[in-house]
C-alpha cells in the first residue's frame, strides 16, 4: 500500500513538473507566423479553415488528425492538446522504470531524454512523434504479460489505439503495423531461442487486437457518416497512397546530417545486439530486448517516411532512447567486469552531454523558447480565451506582408471583384486575408494527383472565381519540379479560361474570359 | 585480456579523464578546439565497448566489421550504376508528377539500399551460426 501511495505521489509530482516544462508549446496554438514560407502558409490556412467551420476530410484536406486541427479553437481541445506531451513522457518514464531496474539510471536517462526533447526535438514535434513512441512502447509490458491478463491488455490496447486514430492519425496508422511486426518477430525469436511454438497464441493476439482496433474506430466512422465525410476520407487515403510516389526526393544526398548518422548508427547497433543475443547466444527476450525490438520496428517504419521525405531531425529522439537502452545492456557487461555503479553512471552522463549538445544534432530554435516565452505565453493565452486567435494572426500577417496586401488592394479596385480568388501555385494566405471559403487543398503540392487537381477546378467553378493570382516569381513551390508540370491539368485549365490583366510585383492577375465561362462549365471534369 | 583488466581496474580514472574532456568541451569558446575535443572524446568513449567485447568470439567481430565495411563500400561504389540502371517511374496521362517522375529518379532505390544496409546483420549472424555449427559437427 505504501509503495502504491509513493508511486502515485512520484507520478503526480513528475506530471506537474512535465506540464510546467511543456507549457511553452501553448505558444504554437496561436502563433503569429511572420515569415510566409510554404509550410507556414499551410499551417495558417488550416487554422483559418478550423475557425471558419470547415470540416477536415469533407471540406479540406488535413493530414494531422483532429486534435491539432481544433487546437487553438476549442479550449477543451487546447487543454487535451497541451497534455499530450506530459502524458507521453509519463508513459515513457513508466516504461523506463519497468525496463531499467536501476533507480538512478532511470532518473538520469529520463532527465537527458527530456533535455534532448527541449533542446533538439521541440515539444511541437514531440506531440506528434512522442505520442506515437509512447503508444508503441506500451507494447513492452504487454509482451511480457501472460494468460487472460495478456488478452485483456491486448483488447484494451487495440481499443485505445482505435479510439485515438481520428485525434492523432499517426498513432492509428503506425501502431497496427508496429503491433503486427512485433508479434511476428517475437514469435520467430521465441521459436528460435526457447524452441516454443507460439504461432496459435500470436494469431489470437493479432485477431484480438484487430477486432478491438476496428471496434475503437466505430465512433470515427459514425462521425464520418454524420458529417458526410466518407468520400473525403477515402480521397485523403488515396492521396496518402500517392504521396509516397510524388513526394519522393533523393535520400542518400541528405544522409550525412548528424541526426541521420546518429539514428542509423544506433539502429545498426541495436540490430547487431538483437542479432547476437537471439541468434548466436539464444538469450530469452528480456524487457530491455523487447524495448529494443519495438523501437527498431518503429524506427524502420519511420525511416521509410524519412527516405521519401526527410524527417531526420524529428525522429532523432528515438535514436536517443535506443542509445539509452543499448547503454543499459552495456552496463551489465561493465558490472561483470567489476566496474562500479558510480563510474558507469558518470560515463553515461558524459556520453549524454556530448551526444545532446556537441556532436552536431540539430538544435531547435531556442531563441524563441527561452527569451520570449513569458510574453508570448501571456499573449497566446489571452488570445485563446478571447477566441481571437485567427483575427490577431491574420492582422499580424497583413501588417507584415506588404505584397499580398497590395495585391488585395489592387484587386478590390477592379470591376466585378467578388472578394474571391484562386491562388496558383498556392499561397493560401490570400484566402485567410480575404476571409473566403478555402479550397480543399492549400497548394498545388498537396494537389499533385490529377483527381486532386480536378477537385480544385471544381472549386473554381462552384465558387464563381473570377480572378486567379499567379505568383510568377517562383517556378517551383517544392522539390524543384516546375509547378506548371506538377499541376499540368489545373494550369492548362487556368490558361484556357483566364487571361492576364495585370502584373503586381511578379504576381500575375488573371481574369476569367467572359465567353469561356459557360464553355468551362461544360467541360467534363 | 591484460588491457581489459587494466581498463577495468583504472575505469574510475578513465571516466574522470573523460569528464575533464567534457568540461573542456563545455567551457572552450574556440569552435576549432571544440571540434577536436569532441573527436577526441568520441574516440576515447569507444574504448570500453571495444575492450569489453566478448573475446571468445573475437574472430566473429572481425569478420562482422569486414562484412559491414565491404557491404557499405560496395553499395557506395554501385550507387550510381544502380541508379542509372534501375527502372524509372513510368509517366502516363494519369501519373502524378513529383521529383521522381520529373527527374527520372528510381523510386525504390533508396529504400532497397537503406534496408539492405540496416538489416544486413541478420543474414550475417544466421550464416555465421550455420557455418560455425557445420564446423563443429565436422
Amino acid at each position: 500500500m505504501k509503495v502504491i501511495r509513493s508511486n502515485i505521489i512520484t507520478y503526480s509530482i513528475l506530471f506537474a513538473f512535465l506540464c510546467f516544462l511543456c507549457l511553452p508549446s501553448i505558444i504554437a496554438l496561436c502563433n503569429s507566423h511572420t515569415t510566409l514560407g510554404f509550410d507556414t502558409q499551410a499551417l495558417i490556412f488550416w487554422k483559418y479553415a478550423a475557425e471558419v467551420g470547415s470540416l477536415p476530410y469533407k471540406d479540406i484536406f488535413y493530414p494531422y488528425g483532429l486534435l491539432l486541427f481544433y487546437a487553438g479553437q476549442n479550449n477543451f481541445i487546447n487543454f487535451i492538446y497541451l497534455l499530450v506531451s506530459p502524458i507521453s513522457l509519463l508513459f515513457i518514464f513508466y516504461i523506463f522504470q519497468r525496463v531499467f531496474g536501476q533507480k538512478y539510471f532511470v532518473i538520469l536517462a529520463f532527465t537527458f531524454l527530456v533535455i534532448f526533447i527541449i533542446y533538439s526535438t521541440g515539444f511541437e514535434t514531440f506531440i506528434r512523434y512522442g505520442s506515437l513512441t509512447a503508444a508503441a512502447l506500451l507494447l513492452v509490458p504487454l509482451l511480457q504479460s501472460k494468460g487472460k491478463r495478456r488478452q485483456i491488455l491486448i483488447l484494451s490496447y487495440g481499443l485505445f489505439i482505435g479510439l485515438l486514430f481520428p485525434w492523432l492519425n499517426d498513432i492509428g496508422f503506425y501502431i497496427p503495423q508496429v503491433f503486427l511486426l512485433t508479434v511476428v518477430i517475437s514469435t520467430v525469436i521465441i521459436r528460435f531461442t526457447a524452441n516454443k511454438n507460439i504461432i496459435k497464441k500470436s494469431i489470437v493476439d493479432l485477431i484480438l487486437f484487430t477486432a478491438a482496433f476496428v471496434f475503437g474506430l466505430i465512433p470515427f466512422i459514425a462521425y464520418l457518416i454524420y458529417t458526410q465525410s466518407i468520400d473525403g476520407f477515402i480521397s485523403t487515403l488515396l492521396l496518402f497512397k500517392e504521396v509516397a510516389s510524388f513526394a519522393k526526393t533523393p535520400f542518400f544526398h541528405s544522409i550525412s546530417s548528424m541526426d541521420n548518422i546518429f539514428v542509423i548508427a544506433t539502429l545498426l547497433a541495436a540490430i547487431t545486439v538483437i542479432g547476437i543475443t537471439t541468434i548466436l547466444q539464444k538469450q530469452r527476450l528480456s524487457n530491455n530486448r523487447n524495448l529494443q525490438i519495438v523501437l527498431v520496428i518503429l524506427l524502420l517504419i519511420l525511416e521509410q517516411k524519412n527516405i521519401v521525405r526527410s524527417i531526420d531531425t524529428q525522429i532523432t529522439f528515438l535514436g536517443f532512447i535506443l542509445f539509452v537502452s543499448l547503454f543499459y545492456d552495456f552496463m551489465e557487461i561493465m558490472s561483470k567486469n567489476g566496474i562500479g555503479n558510480k563510474s558507469q553512471l558518470l560515463y553515461f552522463i558524459n556520453l549524454c552531454i556530448v551526444i545532446v549538445f556537441f556532436i552536431g544534432i540539430h538544435p531547435v530554435d531556442l531563441n524563441r523558447t527561452i527569451s520570449d516565452i513569458p510574453l508570448q505565453l501571456y499573449s497566446t493565452t489571452h488570445s485563446i480565451f478571447r477566441n481571437s486567435c485567427r483575427e490577431e494572426t491574420a492582422a499580424k500577417n497583413i501588417s507584415s506582408n506588404a505584397i499580398q496586401r497590395n495585391i488585395i488592394t489592387a484587386l478590390r479596385r477592379m470591376p466585378n471583384f467578388n472578394d474571391r480568388i484562386f491562388s496558383f501555385p498556392g499561397e493560401p494566405i490570400f484566402y485567410v486575408l480575404l476571409n473566403q471559403k478555402p479550397p480543399y487543398y492549400p497548394s498545388i503540392y498537396e494537389a499533385t494527383p490529377l483527381f486532386a487537381q480536378q477537385k480544385l477546378i471544381k472549386y473554381i467553378e462552384d465558387e464563381d472565381i473570377e480572378f486567379v493570382v499567379y505568383n510568377a516569381n517562383i517556378k517551383s513551390i517544392q522539390d524543384e519540379v516546375p509547378d506548371v508540370i506538377r499541376g499540368r491539368l489545373l494550369y492548362s485549365y487556368i490558361r484556357k479560361n483566364f487571361t492576364v490583366i495585370d502584373n503586381i510585383q511578379g504576381y500575375l492577375i488573371l481574369k476569367r474570359n467572359k465567353s469561356e465561362k459557360n464553355f468551362a462549365k461544360n467541360m467534363s471534369l | 585480456m591484460r588491457l581489459r583488466k587494466a581498463i577495468a581496474e583504472k575505469f574510475t580514472l578513465y571516466v574522470i579523464t573523460l569528464s575533464v574532456i567534457t568540461l573542456l568541451i563545455i567551457f572552450t569558446r574556440n569552435m576549432f578546439f571544440v571540434s577536436y575535443l569532441v573527436i577526441t572524446f568520441v574516440l576515447a568513449a569507444f574504448i570500453p565497448p571495444l575492450v569489453f567485447l566478448n573475446y571468445k568470439v573475437k574472430q566473429m567481430y572481425i569478420l562482422y566489421g569486414v562484412y559491414l565495411i565491404t557491404l557499405i563500400g560496395v553499395i557506395g561504389l554501385a550507387f550510381r550504376p544502380l541508379r542509372d540502371s534501375l527502372p524509372v517511374p513510368l509517366i502516363t496521362a494519369e501519373t502524378s508528377i513529383g521529383y521522381s517522375q520529373y527527374y527520372r529518379y528510381p523510386q525504390l532505390l533508396d529504400g532497397i539500399l537503406f534496408y539492405l544496409i540496416v538489416l544486413s546483420p541478420i543474414p550475417f549472424f544466421l550464416f555465421y551460426k550455420y557455418f560455425s555449427k557445420r564446423k563443429k559437427s565436422q
